[in-house]
């Protein structure tokens, strides 16, 4: 039974990264490499207009802005590929029709959507990979110095991946994918939009917006990854970052299970 | 099969079931399927006919457990609807068959293979022997996505009789098959009655129908209408049609007490079972030239009869 279950989990996985693949999303990758090279070029020009005045420090900073442009943008995309895929995840076998031979097989929703979002996290993980692949290998071509704490920002992007295509896919069980992938973006940016009001001296405004927050995935206090290679991280709360990320990714893991859940109680009707 | 037949050995027991989809805010109330309770059992194959809007589609999800019924009962092989069991031992081909386009046949026949849990060997051995048994040897190593429309529809057929099921739920099969496919069809139909298979089967081709089926239950604005055994359908039919193309303006009358002629061009004359050698050699010997001679209640009779005024007005 669990072999079974482990197979077909497998099975809907690898054709959930096979359909991906044939989604116009490459020509995001191929977008992305070009504006990195783009990036790249214009500053070796600066990088040697500054090495020939003698300007050592502009060097350095052009050095280490360089690689964490490379890592923004790439997360940047990773970040909206995981909310466009999640989003559109379960929609887009409903759309195509193909469901129904997967679900009238002896295949538990729960499985169906666990396999869904493991072939999404493949993917997207890949791509995350990739991108830190090549921003790591900039580093080093153009020494930038590494410092720990870069690479608990760098975990954190998977995290970051997991929480957000999790929430958008268990959202889209019941909501329509635009409005899924909409919550999940709210959601993400809920605890910096209602921190404010959680010292609001009237109960009535403090105690829900508190009760938000607490509802909210946890925010990261600082870029962890632009503050590491600018070397702005003086006293580093590394206990505080890694609380951050478990509980955000048990925060996808919790609103997935829901969606795994709601799917169970699901029709289908085709037309 | 009858709708009242509560005896063992049942492979389909649907009991009041009612279905109604509801458009935003409850509005737009369609009711599908009103009042629909049927039983089939082991080994029968039976036909489900009726219009189209008649909730055959319907019944047929919500014997998948795919749609939640508002009212009623469906139980395969003694579980409930959509059950994991239930699943198990059914074999589901959709009106029409989409699937991955990016798969190739075998690829696509593997993956359906692993959802219905069967062992690597046995899928192994099961997908190049239903790819062959469906006509599509040619296609092997080609992606689903170049196939014709009838391909599509054989590819469809060959999934679900990978796993042997106990119980083949086919929704319109012969739908964009050629008459080489229809034929292909229904020969598979028989075969998997012979292995012991049951076989719900929804059509519009009463003539597959009535060469395979034991069964027809017949469905109209979301109730069944007729349930009655192809036999008895048959055994019913005691007076035959005979239509003369041509012939002398004496020619004699039908001797039974149904008959009747169309006017002075072709007709049709109706007459007993009994009467019918003796009618025919008098209208031979009259010089008559005869078209077809049928027996006057076919299952399009009986389906006209119980549809064809709600659907023409």
């Amino acid at each position: 039974m669990a072999r079974a279950t482990g197979a077909q989990i497998r099975a809907i996985a690898a054709t959930a990264v096979q359909e991906t693949l044939r989604r116009k999303v490459l020509y995001v990758i191929v977008f992305l490499v070009l504006i990195v090279g783009f990036i790249s070029v214009s500053s070796a020009i600066v990088l040697k207009m500054a090495a020939e005045s003698g300007e050592k420090n502009i060097g350095d900073t052009v050095r280490a802005s360089l690689v964490s442009s490379t890592f923004s943008l790439w997360v940047a995309a990773a970040q909206f590929l995981a909310l466009f895929l999640g989003a559109v995840g379960l929609s887009s076998e409903t759309g195509a029709k193909t469901i129904v031979n997967v679900l009238s097989r002896p295949v538990d929703r729960w499985v169906y959507l666990i396999g869904r979002w493991t072939g999404l996290l493949a993917f997207l993980w890949a791509f995350q990979l990739a991108g830190i692949v090549l921003g790591l290998g900039m580093a080093l071509a153009f020494r930038v110095p590494l410092a720990s704490t870069l690479w608990i920002g760098l975990a954190g992007t998977f995290v970051q991946i997991a929480l957000l295509s999790g929430v958008s896919l268990g959202l889209s069980v019941v909501m329509p994918p635009i409005v899924a992938g909409g919550c999940a973006v709210l959601l993400q940016m809920l605890p910096a939009l209602i921190q404010g009001l959680t010292h609001h001296p009237r109960w009535f405004i403090h105690a829900p917006a508190i009760a938000i927050y607490y509802l909210s995935p946890a925010d990261m206090p600082v870029d962890l990854i632009s503050a590491s290679l600018s070397r702005q991280l003086l006293h580093p709360q590394f206990g505080l970052y890694a609380g951050v990320l478990a509980e955000n990714l048990l925060y996808g893991v919790v609103v997935f299970a829901l969606g795994c859940v709601a799917v169970g109680r699901r029709e289908w009707r085709l037309r | 099969m009858t709708a009242n037949d509560a005896s063992g050995g049942s492979v389909i027991e649907v009991t009041g079931l009612k279905k109604t989809f509801r458009g935003f805010l409850g509005r737009q109330a369609v009711a599908a399927v009103q009042d629909v309770s049927l039983q089939v059992r082991r080994g029968e194959v039976v036909a489900f006919v009726g219009p189209n809007g008649a909730g055959k589609t319907t019944t047929i999800y919500a014997l998948l457990g795919l749609l939640k019924p508002d009212a009623g009962q469906v139980r395969l092989f003694g579980c409930p609807a959509g059950s994991r069991e239930a699943r198990r031992r059914t074999g589901f081909q959709p009106e029409i068959f989409y699937t991955y386009g990016f798969k190739t046949i075998e690829r696509a026949l593997h993956f359906y293979a692993t959802l219905s849990e069967m062992p690597a060997a046995s899928a192994a051995a099961a997908v190049p022997r239903q790819i062959d048994r469906l006509g599509l040897g040619q296609a092997k190593g080609r992606k689903v996505s170049g196939f014709s429309k009838g391909m599509i529809q054989r590819l469809g057929l060959a999934q679900a009789l990978l796993h042997e099921p106990d119980l083949l739920i086919l929704d319109e099969p012969t739908t964009g098959l050629d008459p080489e496919g229809r034929k292909l069809v229904a020969d598979i139909i028989l075969e998997e009655k012979a292995r012991g298979a049951t076989v719900f089967l929804s059509s519009h081709i009463l003539a597959d129908v009535e060469r395979t089926c034991d069964h027809v239950v017949i469905l109209n604005q979301g109730r069944v209408v007729f349930a009655e055994s192809m036999a008895k359908v048959r055994s019913e039919a005691d007076d035959w049609d005979i239509e003369v193309l041509s012939g002398p303006p004496d020619a004699p009358a039908a001797p039974g007490p149904a008959a009747e002629a169309d006017g002075a061009g072709p007709r049709t004359m109706r007459c007993r079972a009994g009467d019918k050698d003796a009618l025919l050699l008098k209208l031979l010997a009259a010089g008559a030239s005869i078209g077809t001679v049928r027996r006057s209640q076919s299952l399009e009779d009986v389906y006209m009869r119980h549809v064809g005024a709600s659907v023409h007005g």
